[in-house]
C-alpha cells in the first residue's frame, strides 16, 4: 500500500453535524502518539515505499502540537520515504491557523491544506455549532493562500436557514479568494449527531429536501460558472489538483489507514480500527487486536465499484468494468442504464448524469447484488 | 397391555398454562433430560418461542412407573388461541381423557368452555387442574364454583396445582392412570390408525403422527392409506419423545409417528387412515371434519417466477397445518398466486411467517376478506372469496355476509363499553347471562367481517385483558356492500379492492389511503393513491417524489459502512411488488388491517 491516512481524533469542541470520531481536547496527545507509533511500527511491512500520499484527517488534524506531529514525519521520513509529487494533506480548522504554523507545517513537508470553513455566515456557523467565525475563516484562507498553492475548502449547503443567495454566496467568496478546490456536502442528520437531538427538541429547526435538491444543483452551476469542474459528487478543482488522496478511494486503490477509526484497504481485504481512543491505545500497547475486518468477495466486489465509481463524475469505462467482471456483466448494466435519464451512457463509458448523481443512493442501490 | 397406557391432551384457555404444566410432568417423569429443559419446551417452533404461544399441537410420550407397573403416557400439548383450535379437535381424537387447564386468577374463559365442550363431544374424561395457585391473585373459591357449575363435577374432582412450582403434578398423574380410561382396541385385529398430523421433513420426507386404533403396525410392513389408496412400505414406525425413537412395533392403543419415504405432499391427507396391504380393516376411521376457513387472503410470491416454489411450499406447510385451504388464482396486478382460506388473522400471519422461515418463500398477503354469497339477477348463486371476483353491479341482485354468533365472558364493569364495541361493529344484542355477581356473558349476532379485523384487539383494550372472547359462524344475512378499489397513478390494483359496508365505506376509503401513504415509499416517481367506489373519487393522497437521495461525505475510506448501506435498501427493494412502475412493499397489502 502506497498510502496512508492518519486519523487524529481531538477536537476543540464537537460540531452540531458532527459524527466523525474524535474527543474534545488534545490532552491525550502523547499517549496517541505513541500508539499510533506502534501500529505504523507494527503494521510497517504492509506499506510499500516511496508513499504517493499521506492524508491527516480527523478530527481536527491542525489541533495536534507541532512537536507530535513532527513525530509521526520523522518515522515516516525514516521508514516509507515520499514519491516526488506526493500529496501530504492536513485537515485544518480556521482557528489553528495562522502564518508562522503554515510555514513550520510546509517545512514538514504537507504539500495540501484542506480547510474546514462550512460557511462564511455567523448564523450557519451557529446553527452548526463551529467555533470559528466568518471573519477568523476569511483570514485564515488568506493566510493559507501565501503558504500553500494547494488548497480546498469545504462547504456545507441545505442548512435549515440558508437561503439560495447565502450559499452561492459562500463559492463566490473562495473563488474570489481563489481556493482551486472545494468540497460541498449537504448537511445530513446522521444518528449519533447532537443536531439530531436538537432537532428532535425543537432546539434547530430540521432540513428541506427541496432546499438542497436545489443547493446540490446551484453548487455544481456555480462553481461550473466559476471555472471549476466537478470531479466527484461533492468535489470540485480547478484542472490539475483534483485529490489524488480521495481520487484513490473511489478507484479502488489500497490504502492504509492508522490510529482510532481508521479505514484501510489492501485490494481483498477492508480493515477498520476500533472508534474509541483509550480502547485503541490500550489494545495496541498491549498487542490485543483493536481492529475489525471484512473479505471482500466478488459480490461486495461489485457493489463497491458500483459504488466507487459511479461518485466519478466520469463514471467508469467498459475497459474497466469488463476487466473486473465480464462482458456478459457490461450488457446486463447497459441494458439497466441505457434508457434511463440518470445515467450517460456512451459505447464506452457508464457515468451519472447531474440528476442522476442528485439521486444517486437510491440508483446505485439499484444496481447492487443482494 | 393396552391397560398400561394413557392418551390425555392438555385443554385450556389461552395462556392459562398448558405447555408449562407439560414441563412439569415431562420433568417428573424424566421424560426430558436436564440439559433440554427449557420453558415450554415443547413449543418448538422459533414462532412460538418468540410469540410465547403454542400454535402447534405436539405429542410425546411419557414412560412412568409409579410403583412395579410402568405407564405409557402419550401426552397432547394443544394451543389455546381460537385461531387454532383445529388442532386441538384433532388432538381430542387421539385421547380418551383431557385436562382441563383454569388459571386460577382469571377463571373460565371464553376458550375453557369451547375446548371443554370438544372434548365432551368426543366422550373424553375430564380432569380440571386449577393451576398457577401460587399466584397472590388466585382466587380458588370461587374459580371452583364456577368450575363445578360447568363440569357438574365434585369439588374434590379438582386438582389445585401451580406449574411455576411444580405443586400437584404428582396427584395430576395419579388421577391420569385412575380416571383416564386405558386405550379400547382389538391389538389381533386389522391394523386401523388414524393420521391426526403430519410434517414435511426435507431429508427423510413426510412424518405422519397417528393413534393406533386397532391392530399391530411393525417397521418394514406393507401398507396403504385407506382414502388415497397409495402403498408404501413403513420404512420406520416409532414413537415421540424428545425427537423420534424408532420401535420396531407398535400396537393398538398406541400413539406413534411412520416414515415411509413419501415425499409427495398431496399423498398424505391428516383424517386418512393407515392400514395393511394384506388383510387390511374393513373401513376407514372417520377422518375430521374439514376445518372452516373464515378469513380469505391471495398469496402471491414476491418474485412472479416463484409461482411453482409458492405452490410446493404451500403444500408443504399444509401438512403440518390442516387447516390451511388453498386454491390457485391469478391477480392482474400480482400475478399468479394462490386464495387461502384461515382460520383468523393470526392463522394468516403465521402462515405467511411459516412460509417464509420454514420454505424461504417472500410472498405477498392480500387484504383478507369474509366469503360473500352473492345472488345474481339471474338468480344464480355465487360465493366469492375475493372482492374482484364479485360479478358486474349491475348483474347483483343482492349480497349475503357471514354472521357469528360472538360469546364474551367478561366482569360487570365492562359491560358498557363492550356494548359499545359490538353495536359499533353492526353487532345485535342476543342474550346476557350473569355468571356470578361480577362476570357476565354476552352474546352478540354480528357479521364475521367485523371480527375478523380488530374486534379482538380494541376488546382486549377496553377490558384491560377482562375479556376472552369466542365465536361461531351462525349463517348468511343480507348486506348493503360495496366494492372499494384502491388505484395508484390511475391504475386499479385488484389486490387492494375491499367490500365494505356502504355506511363505513367513506371513512374507510380516507383511513386507507392515509394508511397507504405512510406505506409506499418515497419513490422517483410522484404516487397518486385513491379510494374509489366504481367510478367515483372518494379519497386521494400523494406520495412525493423524493428531490435529492445523496450521501454527500464518505469519510476517509469507510466504503464498507455505505455498502452495508445501499445494499440494505436493495434488500428492501428486493422484498417490494412491482405494480406498474412503483414498487409496493409487502405491508401496503395488509394496510387495511392496520387502519386506526
Ligand atoms: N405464576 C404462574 N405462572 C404460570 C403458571 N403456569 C404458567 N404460567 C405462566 O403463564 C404464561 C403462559 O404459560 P403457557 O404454559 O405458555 O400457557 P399455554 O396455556 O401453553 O398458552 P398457549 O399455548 O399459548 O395457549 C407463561 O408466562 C407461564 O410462565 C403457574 O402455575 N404459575
Ligand atoms: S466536524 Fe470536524 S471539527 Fe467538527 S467535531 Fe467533527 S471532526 Fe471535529
Ligand atoms: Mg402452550
Amino acid at each position: 500500500m502506497k498510502r496512508i491516512y492518519i486519523h487524529v481524533p481531538f477536537c476543540i469542541a464537537k460540531c452540531a453535524y458532527c459524527d466523525f470520531y474524535s474527543i474534545e481536547g488534545n490532552s491525550m496527545q502523547k499517549e496517541y502518539i505513541s500508539a499510533l507509533l506502534k501500529e505504523l511500527e507494527d503494521r510497517k511491512s504492509e506499506i510499500l515505499w516511496p508513499l504517493k500520499s499521506l492524508y491527516f484527517g480527523g478530527g481536527t488534524p491542525s489541533f495536534l502540537d507541532f512537536e507530535n506531529l513532527g513525530l509521526i514525519f520523522n518515522y515516516i521520513n525514516d521508514n516509507f520515504g515520499f514519491e516526488d509529487l506526493a500529496e501530504i494533506t492536513l485537515e485544518a480548522n480556521p482557528e489553528n491557523i495562522d502564518a508562522e504554523k503554515c510555514s513550520r507545517w510546509k517545512e514538514l513537508g504537507i504539500n495540501r491544506l484542506s480547510i474546514g470553513i462550512q460557511s462564511f455566515n455567523d448564523e450557519d456557523l451557529e446553527y452548526l455549532q463551529r467555533i470559528h467565525s466568518s471573519e477568523k475563516a476569511i483570514a485564515a484562507l488568506k493566510i493559507a493562500k501565501n503558504h500553500f498553492s494547494n488548497l480546498s475548502a469545504d462547504l456545507i449547503h441545505g442548512i435549515s436557514g440558508a437561503n439560495d443567495e447565502r450559499f452561492i454566496k459562500n463559492v463566490e467568496i473562495l473563488t474570489t479568494l481563489g481556493i482551486p478546490h472545494i468540497s460541498m456536502y449537504s448537511l445530513s442528520i446522521e444518528d449519533r449527531s447532537k443536531l439530531r437531538k436538537l432537532i428532535i427538541n425543537n432546539e434547530r429547526s430540521n432540513i428541506d429536501e427541496e432546499t438542497q435538491a436545489r443547493q446540490f444543483i446551484l453548487a455544481a452551476e456555480t462553481a461550473a460558472k466559476n471555472g471549476y469542474f466537478q470531479y466527484e459528487i461533492s468535489n470540485f478543482s480547478k484542472p490539475g489538483i483534483e485529490s489524488q488522496h480521495n481520487t484513490a478511494y473511489w478507484k479502488g486503490e489500497p490504502y492504509a489507514g492508522f490510529g482510532p477509526s481508521a479505514h484501510s484497504f489492501n485490494g481483498t481485504e477492508r480493515r477498520w480500527n476500533i472508534a474509541d481512543l483509550k480502547e485503541y491505545i490500550s489494545a495496541v500497547e498491549s498487542g490485543a487486536k483493536y481492529f475489525e475486518t471484512e473479505t471482500i468477495g466478488q459480490q461486495e466486489k461489485y457493489n463497491e465499484f458500483i459504488l466507487t465509481r459511479l461518485r466519478l463524475v466520469e463514471g467508469f469505462t467498459k475497459q474497466e468494468f469488463e476487466q473486473e467482471f465480464g462482458e456478459e456483466n457490461f450488457r446486463k448494466i447497459l441494458l439497466k442504464t441505457q434508457n434511463s435519464p440518470y445515467f450517460s451512457v456512451s459505447e464506452n463509458r457508464i457515468a451519472f448524469t447531474r440528476e442522476g448523481l442528485l439521486i444517486s443512493d437510491a440508483l446505485m442501490s439499484d444496481l447492487m447484488e443482494v | 397391555m393396552l391397560e398400561n397406557i394413557r392418551n390425555f391432551c392438555i385443554i385450556a384457555h389461552i395462556d392459562h398454562g398448558k405447555s408449562t404444566l407439560a414441563d412439569r410432568l415431562l420433568e417428573f417423569t424424566d421424560t426430558v433430560s436436564e440439559r433440554d429443559r427449557k420453558a415450554q419446551v415443547l413449543d418448538d417452533m422459533d414462532l412460538e418461542r418468540e410469540k410465547g404461544i403454542t400454535i402447534k399441537s405436539h405429542a410425546i410420550q411419557m414412560l412412568y412407573k409409579p410403583e412395579d407397573v410402568e405407564y405409557k403416557l402419550n401426552l397432547i400439548d394443544t394451543p389455546g388461541h381460537v385461531d387454532f383450535s383445529y388442532e386441538v379437535s384433532r388432538s381430542i381424537a387421539a385421547c380418551e381423557g383431557a385436562l382441563l387447564v383454569v388459571d386460577a386468577s382469571q377463571g373460565i374463559q371464553a376458550q375453557t368452555i369451547s375446548n371443554l365442550y370438544q372434548a365432551i363431544d368426543h366422550n373424553l374424561e375430564i380432569i380440571p387442574v386449577l393451576n398457577k395457585m401460587d399466584m397472590p391473585s388466585a382466587m380458588p373459591e370461587e374459580v371452583k364454583e364456577q368450575i363445578i357449575d360447568l363440569l357438574g363435577c365434585d369439588e374434590e374432582d379438582i386438582i389445585e396445582a401451580s406449574a411455576k412450582t411444580g405443586y400437584g403434578i404428582d396427584k395430576i398423574l395419579d388421577a391420569i392412570l385412575l380416571k383416564v380410561p386405558p386405550p379400547k382396541g382389538d391389538v389381533n385385529a386389522p391394523l386401523q390408525a388414524l393420521i391426526f398430523d403430519s410434517v414435511f421433513n426435507q431429508y427423510r420426507g413426510i412424518i405422519a403422527y397417528f393413534r393406533i386404533m386397532n391392530g399391530t403396525v411393525h417397521t418394514g410392513d406393507h401398507v396403504k392409506l385407506m382414502n388415497t389408496k397409495k402403498e408404501y412400505e413403513a420404512d420406520e414406525v416409532g414413537v415421540l419423545g424428545m425427537g423420534l425413537h424408532p420401535k420396531k412395533m407398535l400396537h393398538a392403543g398406541d400413539v406413534g409417528y411412520i416414515i415411509s419415504g413419501v415425499k409427495v405432499a398431496r399423498e398424505v391427507r391428516v383424517g386418512d387412515t393407515i392400514t395393511h396391504v394384506e388383510n387390511p380393516c374393513e373401513k376407514a376411521i372417520d377422518g375430521f371434519k374439514e376445518a372452516v376457513p373464515m378469513v380469505f387472503a391471495g398469496i402471491y410470491p414476491v418474485d412472479a417466477d416463484d409461482y411453482e416454489d409458492l405452490r410446493e411450499s404451500i403444500e408443504k406447510l399444509q401438512l403440518n397445518d390442516a387447516s390451511l385451504v388453498y386454491e390457485p388464482e391469478s391477480s392482474a396486478a400480482l400475478g399468479f398466486g394462490f386464495r387461502c382460506g384461515f382460520l383468523g388473522l393470526l392463522h394468516m400471519e403465521i402462515v405467511q411467517e411459516r412460509l417464509d422461515r420454514e420454505f424461504d418463500m417472500d410472498v405477498i398477503t392480500t387484504v383478507p376478506n369474509v366469503s360473500y354469497k352473492v345472488f345474481t339477477r339471474k338468480e344464480e348463486l355465487i360465493e366469492v372469496h375475493n372482492p374482484s371476483g364479485l360479478p358486474d353491479i349491475t348483474k347483483i341482485d343482492y349480497i349475503e355476509e357471514p354472521y357469528i354468533k360472538a360469546n364474551v365472558i367478561t366482569k360487570t364493569d365492562y359491560i358498557g363499553p363492550i356494548m359499545t364495541l359490538g353495536i359499533e361493529k353492526r353487532g345485535v344484542l342476543k342474550n346476557q347471562v350473569f355468571l356470578s355477581t361480577d362476570r357476565v356473558e354476552i352474546t352478540f349476532e354480528m357479521p364475521l367481517a367485523e371480527i375478523v379485523f380488530d374486534f379482538y384487539d380494541k376488546l382486549k383494550s377496553i377490558s384491560k385483558g377482562y375479556a376472552s372472547f369466542d365465536y361461531h359462524e351462525c349463517g348468511y344475512k343480507r348486506a348493503d356492500l360495496v366494492r372499494l378499489d384502491i388505484l395508484l397513478n390511475g391504475e386499479q390494483v385488484d389486490a387492494l379492492s375491499t367490500l365494505i359496508h356502504r355506511a363505513n365505506s367513506y371513512s374507510f376509503g380516507r383511513r386507507m389511503v392515509e394508511k397507504l401513504k405512510e406505506l409506499i415509499p418515497r419513490q422517483q416517481y410522484e404516487i397518486a393513491i385513491q379510494a374509489a367506489i366504481g367510478a367515483k373519487i372518494i379519497a386521494r393522497e400523494t406520495v412525493k417524489a423524493f428531490r435529492k437521495d445523496v450521501t454527500s461525505k464518505c469519510y476517509g475510506g469507510d466504503i464498507t459502512r455505505k455498502r452495508k448501506l445501499l445494499e440494505k435498501q436493495k434488500k428492501g427493494k428486493k422484498r417490494m411488488r412491482q405494480v406498474g412502475n412503483i414498487e409496493v412493499p409487502q405491508s401496503a397489502f395488509m394496510a387495511v388491517l392496520k387502519l386506526d
